[in-house]
């Protein structure tokens, strides 16, 4: 590197210097706070004059009579809304480009996008009447096929379930537009050779359409296998109840409860450091993955 | 080469000092916290000194006057005259004309939690307000880290007469609830503990359709739930009524709908800590009659008789359910909340208080918590601790004292409830009965002289109820003839009720694990009571809760028990 290189890239760097301070500010320094999970931290104290407690906030944390069920819980129903959340945008966005009707197309895309901009308290409140076992909607449809209605939202073996579908439900309108755009990336001239060659729909979907989209299939991938103990906590948190938190509680809605509520700040550090740890390895495994099978890299 | 080597140098000096001055940011306020206290004793003992000097008066007023800091629970419900608010009110006015002490308030919440989120956030940022209300948690935490000034002193000399009576009435506890190694370091909010009682409200136009009997033992009540599921009591043909209503949350709530009051049938007694028969405490949530009284639930949800949604309900929700469920276990302020909406959009429903019903011969107890539940408390270095005392004195004094003047100070004829503005809000022990005693004499007499603006704002408005005005409702079921204050007086008079034995502060392991305990104690109910769990299934939690920390627990509070 010589000066004059240094020179004219000056202003460039400096252009970065404001985005890197606050990453810096906001992201970096309040790491420090990670001190907490290995003190008895008491807030009028604080982390200066709070006594060390070495691993026994991690200690307490793993000896809680349901923190297995709980790490399940979270485990589970964040690797199936990983999967429900590829499986489900993708097949939408191939059954909308095989729209003809443009017009058509677009409502149902902006039909299901629409719940997207709706939180979780809102549509918690709306759940829970049109999942009612006595009047919802949906168990007098259940009722009327014959079936004993199900108690979507009381009963452990149906919460993650309901959890998982609602999510979709919820999020699917959004990761649809993200392939749909990809879709478009695709050169029409492929089908055409495609088309040609004797190719039928489903053949060139096969062969063509899914090898354009792979690319970014992998990245959203990627990204979401960060997320793997992310099972979502406003929306468990508006629908659970102690009769679910067997198959519902999630170390989110654990950390909520130790932290905001009974004001014990190290061991939710300690819970939330030990997810983070989880994650970031989770991203290396999944970063390496994309690399090494998709040849694909972000950095 | 050479300048990605002074590059380095240059990063490594910026973030060298970008950590410095960190550090060094937060050593200031390190050093600042911990220089305050060493410098403070001087100034309290001086301040100490200079007013033993003159004769001490519980009102008097400071000159120069001072101005304070303070923080408090504001709820929603708190409503300002035209061209008031908190720092302008007839309280701000009255602290300022007599004891020469303007409050600006530092900030409020509306709620609890938000209020100890944001003492937290204040104690772990050094600013504490001079005078504020805390939980008995944090007042704890606060005494433990030394930030709150000792009180003792200040409530023996500034305590006015009528402050004094009402701590004498409300017993040692309250006092003794606030003292850590022999100094108080709060001031307790006295309050009545029957009024936290569980009372058994029951749909009476039912009863009479049913043709059945009042609820006197808990045989009575099972036979009157079943009825009232089974034999279409609102008559319109469905089976679509209740016999008892239970919230989400009814293990631990006892507002609406709550479990304690049909635990409290059978002898047992959740979330309270009683006296076995060795005389040791142990905790009511364990014992075997609570596994009794779970298995009668579990075959009423399964015959229907609870409904099978309360899982998910929160106390709003069945508020609203009320108009089909026959039976709830509340508190003594329920007529006004969520009966009276229900009353007023049904014509014909009545709902009657009664005590809680037993089991067996022996009369069932209610159970109880300790009332306290606030304490005003002083920064540690604030030159006059005996302000909170003072305000104190004119509280109760304005309130309940010999120049009491309650249409200004507690509730207006306008309905405005003005005692909310004061710093802290308390109540003599047995106020709220001693003015039903009083409401039902001037009923019956029709003499109003000897009533407070209070008590006459309830005579007016049974009386307007007796006119007709199903509005006023409420006010007749709680402090009229019959009404849920007349059930907590038989309470009262006759000693049923079951005192929370224990009333210290939180102890170590109680901080630490009494939240997943609760949560265990939940998650197992529910699942009993659901059947989705068999009622063995208490037996395993009894174990895991003494497991999982209530050994430790109960330990605890027997040091504290034979240490007092």
């Amino acid at each position: 590197m010589n000066r004059t290189k240094l020179k004219l890239e000056m202003p460039l760097h400096l252009l970065l210097l404001p985005g890197l301070l606050f990453v810096i500010v906001f992201n970096y320094i309040p790491m420090l706070g990670i001190v907490m999970a290995f003190q008895k931290f008491i807030p009028a104290r604080g982390f200066f004059d709070s006594d060390w407690a070495g691993l026994d906030n991690f200690r307490y944390v793993f000896s809680m009579p349901n923190i297995g069920q709980v790490i399940w819980n979270t485990v589970f129903i964040a690797t199936m809304k990983i999967i429900a959340g590829l499986i489900v945008p993708i097949s939408i966005a191939l059954l909308l480009n095989e729209l003809i009707h443009e017009k058509f197309k677009r409502w149902v895309q902006t039909l299901i996008y629409l719940p997207h901009f709706l939180s979780w308290v809102i549509l918690g409140g709306i759940l829970l009447d049109l999942l009612s076992p006595n009047d919802g909607i949906v168990n007098q449809f259940i009722k009327g096929i014959g079936m004993e209605p199900i108690y979507f939202l009381g009963d452990n073996k149906w919460f993650p379930i309901t959890i998982i579908l609602s999510d979709q439900w919820k999020e699917m309108g959004f990761s649809t537009i993200v392939y749909l755009a990809a879709l478009t990336s695709i050169n029409p001239s492929l089908y055409e050779a495609a088309k040609l060659d004797g190719a039928n729909r489903i053949r060139q979907t096969w062969h063509i359409t899914m090898p354009g989209i792979r690319p970014i299939i992998i990245l959203m991938l990627t990204l979401s296998l960060g997320q793997a103990l992310n099972a979502g906590f406003d929306q468990i948190f508006n629908l659970y109840s102690p009769s679910v938190y067997e198959s519902g509680d999630i170390l989110d809605t654990l950390v909520y409860r130790l932290g905001l509520v009974d004001a014990q700040y190290a061991v939710a550090t300690a819970v939330g450091l030990f997810k983070s740890i989880v994650s970031f390895c989770l991203i290396s495994v999944s970063y390496w993955m994309a690399y090494r099978f998709a040849n694909y890299r972000i950095f | 080469m050479k300048h990605r080597k002074t590059a380095g140098i240059l990063s490594f000096v910026l973030c060298l000092a970008m950590i410095l001055t960190a550090c060094s940011g937060k050593n200031d306020n390190g050093s600042n916290s911990s220089n305050a206290p060493s410098t403070e004793p001087n100034e309290t003992n001086a301040a100490t000194t200079e007013k033993a000097a003159p004769a001490v008066d519980p009102f008097g007023k400071y000159d120069p006057p001072i101005t304070i800091t303070a923080a408090k629970i504001v709820g929603a419900n708190v409503k300002f005259k035209e061209g008031e608010d908190l720092q302008n009110n007839v309280w701000s006015k009255l602290y300022a004309d007599t004891l020469g002490v303007t409050v600006d308030y530092a900030w409020t919440t509306p709620d609890l939690p938000s209020y100890e989120q944001k003492m937290n956030l204040t104690i772990a940022s050094g600013e504490l307000p001079d005078v504020f209300t805390v939980t008995a948690n944090m007042l704890n935490q606060l005494v433990e880290a030394g930030l709150v000034e000792d009180l003792t002193a200040a409530i023996d000399q500034y305590a006015a007469p009528i402050t004094k009576e009402i701590l004498k009435a409300a017993g040692k506890q309250p006092l003794q609830s606030a003292t850590f190694d022999g100094k108080v370091y709060g001031f307790p909010a006295t309050g009545s503990a029957a009024d936290i009682a569980p009372v058994l409200y029951v749909r009476t136009d039912w009863l009479k359709k049913l043709n059945l009997p009042e609820p006197k033992t808990m045989a009575d009540l099972l036979a009157i739930s079943d009825a009232f599921t089974n034999q279409d009591p609102d008559g319109n043909g469905k089976k679509d009524t209740y016999g008892l209503a239970l919230t989400k949350d009814s293990v631990h709530d006892t507002n609406v709908a709550g479990l304690q009051g049909f635990m409290n049938g059978y002898h047992a007694y959740l979330d309270i800590w009683i006296n076995d028969a060795s005389g040791k405490l142990v905790f009511g949530g364990i014992q075997p009659e609570v596994k009794q009284a779970l298995a009668q639930l579990q075959q009423m949800y399964k015959t229907g008789q609870i409904d099978k949604e309360f899982g998910t309900k929160d106390a709003g929700k069945v508020g609203e359910d009320l108009n089909r469920i026959g039976m709830q276990f509340g508190r003594m302020w329920n007529p006004g909340w969520p009966l009276q909406g229900q009353v007023t959009s049904n014509p014909g429903m009545e709902w009657t208080p009664y005590p809680i019903p037993s089991i067996d011969d022996k009369p069932a107890l209610a159970a109880t918590f300790f009332p306290v539940n606030s304490y005003l408390v002083v920064r540690k270095g604030f030159e006059h601790p005996e302000l909170a005392v003072k305000m104190m004195n004119l509280y109760y004094e304005k309130n309940f004292g010999p120049t009491a003047d309650p249409a200004t100070y507690n509730k207006t004829p306008e309905g405005v409830e003005t005692l909310q503005y004061a710093i802290m809000m308390a109540e003599p022990p047995t106020k709220n009965y001693d003015a039903h005693i009083k409401v039902v004499d001037a009923l019956k007499s029709g003499d109003t002289s000897k009533l407070n603006a209070e008590e006459l704002g309830y005579v007016n408005e049974i009386k307007q109820f007796n006119e007709g005005d199903i509005n006023k409702w409420a006010a007749n079921k709680i402090f009229g003839p019959g009404g849920s204050q007349s059930v907590l007086g038989q309470y009262i008079t006759g000693k049923l009720t079951q005192p929370d034995e224990f009333y210290g502060a939180p102890t170590p392991t109680m901080a630490q694990r009494k939240s997943s305990l609760d949560t265990l104690m939940e998650e197992t109910f529910a699942k009993i009571i659901m059947g989705g769990a068999s009622i063995d299934e208490f037996d395993k939690y009894v174990e895991n809760w003494k497991k999982l920390g209530g050994d430790a627990i109960t330990q605890e509070v027997n040091d504290w028990y034979s240490s007092k």
